[in-house]
């Protein structure tokens, strides 16, 4: 039986480690300071990238790969004769997976499936990875398919800012979501949903923002389901933490991964985001 | 003196005289408040109404009683403050709904208007309370219907609907303990009986053939907000051009300066000395505002500024035409510089100024509800004595509206809180009420009278605490009325304390009370904004 492949695009967030454990095949996105153009963690990682945001006088900007860096990333596996599965961020969010399938149309390779995830950051990250496990346990390509579509309906992602105005310089999310009432020291509750930013609530103070995405989780799924939880930060490890303590505390966790927030999310979201994504196995 | 049946211009002659008595009697009414705050404002509220109906019966005068009585209807429903405002409004329409299609009424038409403005008043408030002016409305239309059932004669039932309300107006404080701790008559009640004096009073007028005008007080009075209300937005500049010169002469002669400059604008001024004059003006003719001014001297230091544009930045608009409809708008009523700032920061498109002190009518609710671009718009009153008046506001209005009944300024932020602009018009109108069930709020102020309310007594000049329930907790300084407050709405642990300190305190004051506070509840997040509203030193919130 032919192998399976996994491929996906940086802005999943992967560290290091889990894509050279899983094999997993990673395109990189670019970030652009100035004149500068960094290929997304191969020559920009997430200590460079909020040094060089926190530092430069240029904000910087993101473009997505060409067709031909897919073409080029697909290749040696369409040599292998592998059945690849090519997960990406949510096509409302970046044109990446319209390079993709832009790629699989030149290559006429029929056993590539270009998905959109409608994710981005560690909710792309979560479903490659739950992908990458299933094809470790040697689960066919049809059901890894199935797995990557089911998760929708088995997980929660929230997470929070400290302004909105990355998101919405980028047109990330609706400007008149921004009515943040910065004055009453409020924090955005965020949430993707159908591919896109979409603000559940507004929260007086962090901790109380915290607690709404640990009870709106608890709602959804109570306290006994074993559940697995991807936290991530971009530059702010302390939120990350406050987060952590109230999901162990309340939810019952089989497994907790870190990562961080990498530098095209954070050119778009700012530096100072902290989010989680908990979820169920299928 | 009998009158049997009487036309359109009888009954603007009633409408003036009660609206005169009213004037007269406002401050009176006012000041019969039950708590001893010093909010009383249902004599001007009603006062108001009757001018708005009395204003519009003039604007349509007619001989046919039925178009006079639906333009003193209309015009009220429009102008109503407040909820004895609405109130009175409903009687209104009900002589409206009586004397609809006739020429002329007779005292059986009045008496059908009378028992169906009861009905209407009864249905626009949700819980009509005995001893208020639904008592002393009640009570006057059934007198007035018995005696036109005897006699055809208006003065005499008149006289005697007025002497069954005067004493219903006697038995409120036996119905309504508050009032009774208060040792006052219902104020409502009381402006009931007012205007029925002064219906008599244009009666027995009419009888000696001498005319009444109206007494527009309102229309001599600059509006009492018309200073702190930068965030009125729907004001329609009458003058474009803030024009401003100094003119240098030798023999300026300022007052035919100023007579030769007034036809030409508003908010003349001329300053100066015989040597150098200062001139402001607000004109729609710049150009021949300085002509005039050349014959007088030389110009210095023009400045001409287009105050419309100036408006449109404010609002954020260089193009109204070009707004795009929203699905959900937000229309609040505010008060306070910075309740105002915080609740422009959380996305209301308009701001209605009023309150506590001085209701807005359905009519401005109205106006920033149509001028709001939104198909549907929420509205919030952020009083109780206004919530009458935007439901009004949403029967008259032409979109859909949506009236959450928040009932103070802090509710009113809870529930922006709550809104979600991706979300439609019922799914956030659930959430804002929610919101609204979860807030426990209540407000500290100075007590101008002595007074026993709810059981606890307050002398003039002690702080007391206030919630939707009343007086909670009186205390002879701010910090421990503060500190009881919050302890109140808290039980005793309060988790986040929001405190929005008043117009009359500084900063380091409102700062001070609250280390207070936080000594009594050291584990209690307290947060301190500025919310700049009048009467009350602290508005708090407990979450």
């Amino acid at each position: 039986m032919a192998k399976i492949r996994i491929v996906t695009d940086s802005t999943a967030d992967l560290p290091r480690e889990l894509v050279e454990q899983y094999n997993i095949t990673v395109v990189p996105l670019n970030v652009i300071f100035g004149e500068e153009t960094y290929l997304e963690s191969v020559d920009l990682t997430a200590d460079d990238f909020y040094r060089k945001l926190a530092q430069s006088t240029v904000l910087p900007t993101t473009s997505q790969p060409s067709p031909g860096e897919f073409v080029t990333a697909y290749e040696p596996l369409v040599a292998e004769g592998a059945e690849i599965i090519s997960l990406h961020i949510s096509g409302l969010m970046s044109g990446t997976v319209q390079a993709a399938r832009l790629a699989q149309g030149m290559l006429k390779y029929p056993k590539l499936e270009v998905v959109d995830t409608q994710g981005v950051s560690i909710l792309l990250g979560a479903m490659v990875l739950e992908a990458a496990r299933a094809v470790e346990r040697g689960c066919t390509f049809q059901e890894v398919k199935e797995l990557v579509a089911s998760f929708k309906s088995r997980h929660q992602v929230f997470f929070t800012v400290d302004t909105l105005d990355y998101l919405q310089r980028g047109g990330r999310i609706a400007k008149a979501a921004a009515f943040l009432g910065t004055l009453l020291n409020i924090k955005p509750v965020l949430t993707i949903k159908d591919g896109e930013i979409y603000p559940c609530e507004k929260v007086r103070g962090l901790n109380r923002a915290f607690d709404r995405m640990v009870d709106i989780t608890l709602e959804e799924f109570g306290g006994d389901t074993p559940l697995r939880c991807y936290l991530a930060h971009g530059d702010a490890p302390e939120y990350a933490e406050m987060l952590q303590e109230r999901l162990q505390e309340r939810l019952n966790l089989i497994e907790i991964l870190k990562s961080r927030v990498g530098p095209v999310v954070g050119t778009h979201a700012g530096p100072r985001i902290a989010g989680t994504v908990v979820w169920r196995d299928a | 003196m009998k009158i049997y049946s009487f036309n359109g211009k009888d009954l603007y002659a009633m409408l003036v005289g009660s609206t005169n008595r009213l004037a007269k009697r406002k401050a009176e009414i006012d000041a019969l408040n039950v708590f001893p705050v010093p909010d009383g404002d249902t004599g001007t509220n009603m006062y108001y109404t009757m001018l708005a109906g009395a204003r519009e019966a003039a604007r349509q005068l007619d001989e046919n009683i039925g178009r006079v009585a639906e333009a003193a209807a209309s015009g009220s429903l429009l102008g109503a403050r407040g909820n004895s405002g609405v109130i009175l409004s409903q009687f209104i329409a009900g002589l409206g709904e009586a004397m609809a299609g006739l020429e002329q009424a007779s005292l059986s038409d009045v008496a059908r208007g009378l028992q169906r403005g009861v009905e209407l008043a009864c249905q626009a408030i949700a819980n009509p309370v005995e001893g208020t002016i639904i008592t002393v409305g009640r009570e006057m239309a059934a007198a007035f219907s018995e005696a036109a059932g005897r006699s055809g004669d208006l003065v005499r039932a008149t006289v005697l609907a007025y002497q069954q309300a005067q004493k219903a107006l006697e038995k409120t404080p036996e119905l309504l303990p508050v009032l009774k701790e208060a040792g006052v008559v219902d104020a409502g009640g009381r402006g009931l009986v007012v205007i029925l004096e002064g219906i008599i009073k244009a009666l027995k007028d009419a009888a000696a053939s001498r005319d009444v005008e109206l007494f527009d007080v309102a229309a001599q009075q600059q509006r009492q907000f018309a200073s702190t209300s930068a965030e009125y937005l729907d004001k329609k500049l009458q003058y474009t051009y803030c024009t401003e010169f100094i003119l240098s002469g030798s023999q300026i002669p300022h007052d035919t300066l100023r007579q030769e400059l007034a036809p030409y604008g508003d908010c003349l001024m001329v300053v100066g000395n015989k040597q150098t004059v200062k001139v402001h003006i607000h004109t729609n003719h710049p150009g021949l505002v300085m002509e005039c001014g050349l014959r007088y001297g030389a110009l210095k230091e023009i400045h001409i500024n287009n105050m419309e544009e100036q408006m449109q930045e404010q609002n954020g608009l260089s193009a109204p035409a070009e707004r795009p409809l929203k699905k959900v708008g937000l229309v609040a009523v505010g008060l306070g510089e910075g309740i105002n700032i915080i609740m422009n920061s959380l996305g209301v498109d308009r701001i209605v100024q009023g309150g506590q002190t001085m209701n807005p009518s359905a009519q401005d609710l109205l106006a920033a509800v149509e001028a709001t671009p939104a198909e549907t718009v929420i509205l919030l009153p952020n009083n109780k004595n206004v919530i009458l008046a935007a439901e009004q506001a949403r029967s008259l209005a032409s979109k859909e509206v949506m009236v959450l009944p928040s009932r103070s300024l802090v509710q009113g932020i809870s529930a922006l809180l709550a809104f979600n602009t991706y979300e439609d018009g019922e799914t956030n109108y659930k959430r804002m009420e929610a919101a609204l069930a979860a807030c426990r709020d209540g407000e500290v102020t100075v007590a101008v009278r002595d007074s026993s309310v709810n059981g606890i007594s307050v002398r003039k000049g002690e702080y007391m605490a206030l919630t939707g329930d009343g007086l909670v907790a009186a205390a002879a300084n701010l910090e421990e009325a503060v500190a009881g407050l919050v302890g109140h709405l808290s039980g005793g642990k309060p988790g986040l304390v929001t405190l929005y300190f008043g117009a009359d305190m500084a900063e380091a004051e409102a700062r001070w009370v609250l280390e207070k506070v936080q000594a009594v509840y050291p584990r209690a997040d307290i947060e301190l904004y500025y919310g700049g509203q009048p009467v009350y030193h602290f508005l708090v919130s407990v979450e």
